[in-house]
């Protein structure tokens, strides 16, 4: 009888051994979408082949789309029931997802929140509970071919006007066709460079008494500029041409708006330009009638894990969102990319980076960009003023009635 | 007990039915069971993601006849519709006819040949290539400014293919033109050579022109095939999404050529009001419907045409 009880016992205690086994070992695969940048898929090419030889149980299926395609993607792929274990969006592209109770809540176990600085889960926060991983935080100055300027006597641009005036002395024509720019904007992201303008001259997205386009007065001088700059003003740019930062790095153009990851591209695309003297970056351009000091809005990229999915998919997701994230510092080094830790941006390689001074004193000047509720759709509505004033011709004011008609119904339903 | 006995017909009838059971099938699960659903989800209030939904009647159907719909009202899409497919359908119609009669007369089958692969090449490539062809085509330095101040006998104008509303919807049509015309040849092209040659050299020995016998003898026998060409023509017309998508997407304004389908797109996938979208899908059925319906009358008398 005892032989028996301790066979029985013995017996129980492997097979429960070898069931815990089993699911340890048991294979989680998860699909991990994220937007295109070639110097980070090289990184996290490396990472995630390291981190499955750690994690021998997870396997990572990465998949690169464009910017456009994610935020297009992701929502529509979670509704229908085949959306991504792991996936980054954009601080504007969040709020959605976030309402919907689409997104898994952060696993305390892997994460340690505390490591971020202050304002790093803001978008991702509702109530009190944190849904993502911030993985870049990005600010955009303005980077300027010194040398294109200094050939043509020019000093340096600190204001719009001094903008437009560089453009005008830049841009060339064959007849009413323009054949070089000398700077764009960086359409369609109207809430991060925008918005800011507007709130230059005072106005702002969401007023102080919870008016939708608040100032009327602001938003008609920067959609004013922004007509005069078109193709029906003085013909300067427009957001039907090429975008303004992949030919700067070929030197086409003068000026450009873009993050500290710039560097990095401009270092692979045209190293001999990056190792010389004839670039620099400047603080994002104020009205000379500025009424407030604002720079270009800040933003996130945060990592992102679907609540649709298994537990142990999302449990394997925010283990890779984790490891990711333990090497900010190879992101800083090679690929430009900010990780909100307090650690990198107290540390010493941001300011090692070229101009790496002029971006942290920006991001003191500049505030996250709106993140709320309906972002993704007001930053469309934005658009579609911003554009009908440019390309249509639609008067400023009448712009403003029907975007502030749009975001109003928005909010009221 | 007597045998029971079956006419030809009737069995032929019974292998017909047979034969069409698998399509019958494939068309209620992909076709009929997708426009019932879609039904069904516009008298409801069903938001993406959130998967919530209440029925709410014909609450969808009043919002999108009568409300601007965050700027983008429905009939500003109806507009841009019909003017593309008005302004898409029926020169492809003319002009695939005319090449494919050229094609015809080729007496070489490799130039002919050439000629069919030639035409039909744009309509396998995929919208993305399609896009970066016309965008650097589109562009102010690009081809079409050349053509046009060549043509219009100016210099250095911007006749702005991508930023003036009305050039921007002729520049949908002139892509989708490109884009689609071959297939339409390839169809007509089929067509004409149903038609038995004997009848032209009748009309030869009878001494007719060529001008003579193309009014009198190929339009008419290719009755059938115009109809149905022209059905589906207009069909892909009403349905036209990724010429318009591209070029919002490379900077173009929606207003203009926001078509029904990419106002449902934005309703659907961007600002997640599914019970909308799927209202602006119906309508977008029945208005195919309606002009599916309008055509066959037209063309009622092409059953008639016998060889």
């Amino acid at each position: 009888m005892r032989r028996l009880a301790c066979f029985l016992i013995f017996l129980s205690l492997a097979v429960s051994t070898l069931l815990i086994g089993c699911f340890e070992d048991e294979e989680v695969v998860i699909e991990y979408w994220t937007h295109a940048d070639v110097r980070r898929e090289a990184l996290e090419e490396r990472l995630i082949g390291e981190f499955e030889k750690e994690y021998p149980h997870i396997k990572v299926e990465r998949r690169i789309l464009s910017s456009y395609e994610m935020i297009e993607k992701v929502p529509s792929s979670i509704e229908a029931g085949v959306g991504p274990v792991l996936f980054n969006l954009p601080s504007e592209e969040i709020s959605s997802l976030l309402l919907s109770s689409a997104l898994d809540p952060v696993d305390d176990s892997v994460v340690d929140t505390s490591l971020f600085i202050d304002g790093a889960f803001d978008a991702v926060t509702l109530d009190g509970m944190i849904y993502g991983i911030p993985r870049e935080y990005t600010n955009w100055c303005l980077y300027v071919n010194k040398a294109m300027l200094d050939a043509a006597g020019l000093g340096q641009p600190r204001t719009w006007e001094d903008i437009v005036e560089i453009a005008k002395a830049l841009s060339t024509y064959d007849g009413g066709v323009i054949e070089r720019r000398a700077f764009d904007f960086r359409y369609p992201y109207y809430l991060n460079f925008f918005v800011p303008m507007v709130e230059q001259l005072g106005g702002s997205l969401i007023g102080p008494d919870g008016t939708y386009i608040y100032g009327d007065e602001a938003w008609a001088e920067a959609l004013a500029f922004m007509r005069e700059w078109g193709p029906l003003g003085s013909n300067l740019g427009s957001p039907t041409l090429v975008n303004a930062r992949t030919i700067f790095t070929d030197e086409e153009i003068a000026m450009c708006l873009s993050g500290l990851y710039q560097e990095e591209r401009l270092r692979d695309s045209n190293p001999s330009f990056y190792d010389s003297d004839r670039w620099e970056v400047l603080p994002f351009p104020v009205f000379e009638d500025s009424v407030a000091s604002v720079s270009s809005a800040s933003y996130m990229h945060y990592f992102l894990v679907n609540a649709d999915r298994s537990a142990a998919e999302r449990r394997a997701g925010w283990l890779l969102a984790s490891y990711l994230t333990d090497h900010a510092s190879e992101y800083l080094d090679e690929v430009g990319l900010l990780v909100p830790l307090r650690s990198i941006m107290e540390g010493d390689g941001v300011l090692s980076k070229p101009y790496g001074d002029v971006f942290l004193s920006e991001l003191e000047r500049s505030h996250p960009i709106y993140s709320g509720e309906y972002a993704s759709e007001i930053q469309l509505l934005i658009g579609e003023a911003v554009e009908g004033v440019m390309l249509q011709g639609v008067e400023p004011e009448k712009a403003i009635a029907s975007l502030r008609a749009s975001v109003s119904y928005l909010f009221s339903k | 007990m007597r045998k029971k006995t079956y006419s030809i017909e009737r069995k032929q009838a019974r292998w017909g039915l047979v034969f069409t059971i698998p399509c019958l099938i494939f068309f209620a699960v992909f076709s009929f069971y997708p426009i019932i659903n879609a039904f069904v989800t516009s008298l409801t209030n069903r938001r993406a993601i959130a998967r919530t939904s209440e029925f709410v009647g014909l609450e969808n159907y009043i919002y999108i006849f009568t409300k601007d719909n965050g700027g983008f009202p429905l009939s500003n899409s109806i507009r841009a519709t019909l003017i593309f497919t008005v302004g898409t359908f029926i020169p492809m119609i003319i002009a695939s006819l005319l090449i494919a009669t050229f094609l015809m007369q080729l007496r070489k089958d490799r130039y002919r040949g050439f000629f069919q692969l030639m035409y039909y090449t744009p309509a396998v490539l995929s919208s993305v290539v399609a896009a970066s062809i016309w965008m650097i085509i589109f562009d102010p330095r690009g081809l079409m400014n050349q053509i046009s101040n060549f043509v219009m006998r100016t210099s250095g104008v911007d006749y702005n293919w991508l930023v003036d509303s009305t050039m921007l919807q002729i520049s949908t049509m002139m892509i989708y033109f490109w884009k689609y015309i071959g297939y339409l040849v390839i169809l007509f092209i089929t067509g004409l050579a149903s038609i038995p040659n004997t009848i032209y050299e009748a009309a030869t020995v009878d001494g007719s022109s060529r001008w003579h016998t193309f009014w009198r003898i190929t339009l008419p026998l290719l009755k059938p095939t115009t109809a149905m060409v022209s059905i589906m023509a207009m069909l892909q017309c009403l349905k036209t999404f990724s010429t318009q998508y591209m070029l919002y997407q490379g900077g173009s304004s929606r207003f203009p050529i926001d078509v029904i389908t990419m106002n449902i797109y934005f309703t659907g996938i961007r600002n997640g009001r599914l019970g909308r979208a799927s209202a602006m899908s119906i309508v977008l059925f029945l208005i195919m419907l309606i002009f599916t319906y309008l055509q066959l009358r037209l063309n009622r008398s092409s059953e008639d045409v016998e060889y």
